[in-house]
């Protein structure tokens, strides 16, 4: 991992590097936050489409691709990170020990299961990622889970207000997650990320080029500006002044919820990129 | 069997900002018989078959993406089995939004690859899937891999592939009448599932789930496109399949509409679709 950064590091204090990857630890313009607020209201539209559109016996892996085709219908042509759809206990990651687990899957999706939807789309060059938890039918321990992430969208802003320390928000998201009796589902993502940075004018080219179902351009635009200070994990020290997709994941006995939004973090003011809740 | 003149309507609807049309008509209170045509046709092919079922059933045949009044699509991909499933499973869902339906899907030529793929996309709502002179994807491999013979009479496909050939011979094939008794004029962009279809291939064609739900092929036996079908090779693909071929060519249910109408109305019998109006 040390060796990871140090290589990462390197790569990013390139002058070239710096010059097609600039900076994100910066203030954006009211036209660039608009750029990225259109991209983050397709990617939940599609979400919320395609999971109108389910039926029972769908497979993770099928919901996925016509995830990407309503994508695709709204102008969707590249992704930081491709559809993730999972169904049920694969909600809190059971059974997820590599990162290829966390593939969409031949999961049939049952009746009441919860369901999540992510994906980060590049639209128009700009990066969003958006998580949206349903359930297919109703599911009481969802509208309960449901109610503690807004409580916990709003506190997000306050802690970051408080403190504009990713590490320790991070800390306290955890704390406050397991004081509400579900376990922290986020700290099983790769690097036990919270949230990372969004960034723009990324490559919409080559499309199809993906590991792990993550497109070229996320591990590109990660690692040429640094990696470790565009995630929001554990750890995280240095400078929290940008945008950012912040991903709470909580889980309950035999399910995950979250949810995925871009999180606005300036000098004076902290806010969510859209105002209302609209998952 | 008593034939009545039912008059079917144009629907047209904006799905994700692409026009999607579709011919309705039939009884609105009816299980669904879904039509998927085939190439290069369009769904008034089915005009036999919806007169003949409209007093019991909600007659729905959407046109192919790029058969006017359904846009072309904006990239080749959107031509394949996933965007057109998600054409029909919007369409499905405009017009029964409680899903209390039961569905039969029936599909002809590249409609009925289409029809194989929805299948497994519609879950309990299917309750048959008919398939005329026509193979899924996965089926289609298989042939292509045992067959020599469906090899070479599938030549127009690679015909297909070509950049811009297609496109030229379909539009000069608009300005006329009709050629080899094929009016071209309603083709549009729809070649383009070809296409799709061949970029599709290499994910569609291994492991594909059997279909468990009854399944019927009616087949013209002098099909100049495709070898006639077994109960072996199809049993590979469905659980629940009962095979009927026929005198006559690719378009069997034009050229012996009465013949065929009477074996779907035995099969829609059979599988009890008339006594479940609606899903439990």
């Amino acid at each position: 991992m040390k060796r990871l950064y140090s290589e990462a590091s390197k790569v990013s204090s390139l002058p070239l590097v710096r010059k097609i990857s600039p900076s994100t630890d910066r203030i954006f313009t009211e036209e660039e936050k608009a750029g990225f607020l259109a991209s983050q209201r397709i990617a939940l539209n599609a979400a919320k489409e395609v999971s109108q559109l389910a039926q029972e016996g769908w497979t993770e892996k099928q919901a996925a691709i016509l995830f990407d085709t309503v994508l695709k219908d709204y102008g969707v042509k590249a992704y930081f990170h491709f559809p993730f759809v999972w169904f049920g206990d694969r909600t809190r990651f059971d059974g997820v020990k590599k990162y290829a687990n966390f593939a969409p899957s031949n999961r049939v999706l049952q009746p009441g299961e919860i369901v999540i939807y992510d994906v980060a789309p590049i639209y128009k060059g700009y990066v969003s990622d958006i998580g949206y938890t349903t359930s297919f039918g109703e599911n009481p321990e969802l509208e309960k889970a449901r109610a503690f992430l807004k409580d916990l969208r709003k506190k997000i802003v306050e802690l970051f207000l408080a403190s504009h320390k990713g590490g320790e928000v991070w800390a306290t998201i955890d704390a406050l997650i397991r004081q509400a009796g579900y376990d922290n589902i986020h700290s099983k993502y790769p690097f036990s990320v919270l949230g990372h940075r969004v960034h723009r004018d990324l490559s919409e080219s080559m499309a199809g080029i993906k590991l792990w179902n993550f497109g070229w351009q996320s591990a590109w635009s990660l690692a040429s500006r640094g990696l470790f200070g565009q995630l929001l994990s554990e750890g995280h020290k240095g400078s929290m002044i940008g945008l950012w997709a912040v991903e709470p994941h909580i889980g309950g006995k035999d399910f995950g919820a979250k949810f995925e939004e871009i999180l606005v973090i300036e000098p004076d003011r902290v806010y969510w990129l859209e105002s209302e809740v609209v998952w | 069997m008593h034939e009545v003149r039912i008059e079917s309507h144009t629907e047209r609807r904006v799905f994700r900002g692409l026009s999607t049309g579709w011919l309705e008509s039939g009884n609105r209170q009816g299980p669904i018989l879904l039509f998927l045509h085939g190439f290069p046709d369009g769904p008034q092919i089915w005009d036999k078959q919806a007169e003949a079922f409209a007093k019991d059933f909600h007659i729905v045949r959407p046109y192919a993406r790029g058969v006017y009044p359904s846009d072309p699509a904006p990239n080749i991909s959107r031509y394949g089995t996933d965007g057109f499933a998600l054409d029909c499973l919007s369409i499905l869902d405009e017009i029964d939004p409680a899903r209390s339906r039961p569905i039969v899907c029936l599909g002809h030529d590249l409609g009925a690859a289409h029809a194989w793929h929805l299948s497994g996309l519609l879950g309990n709502r299917l309750k048959a899937l008919v398939i005329f002179n026509g193979a899924s994807l996965a089926q289609m491999f298989y042939r292509y891999r045992s067959s020599p013979k469906q090899l070479l009479k599938s030549w127009y496909i690679a015909f297909m592939q070509l950049p811009a050939v297609p496109e030229v011979f379909f539009a000069a094939g608009s300005l006329l009448p009709e050629v080899g008794g094929l009016s071209l004029k309603k083709v549009g962009a729809s070649f383009n599932q070809y296409r799709a279809f061949a970029k599709e291939f290499p994910k569609k064609v291994t492991g594909i789930k059997r279909l468990s739900k009854p399944t019927l092929v009616l087949w013209g036996k002098a099909d100049p496109y495709l070898n006639p079908p077994t109960l072996d090779e199809f049993e590979r693909f469905a659980s629940d399949v009962q095979i009927r071929i026929l005198e006559g060519g690719h378009w069997i249910y034009v050229e012996k509409a009465q013949e065929v109408n009477a074996l779907l109305k035995k099969f829609f019998d059979q599988i009890g679709v008339l006594n479940e109006k609606t899903l439990q």
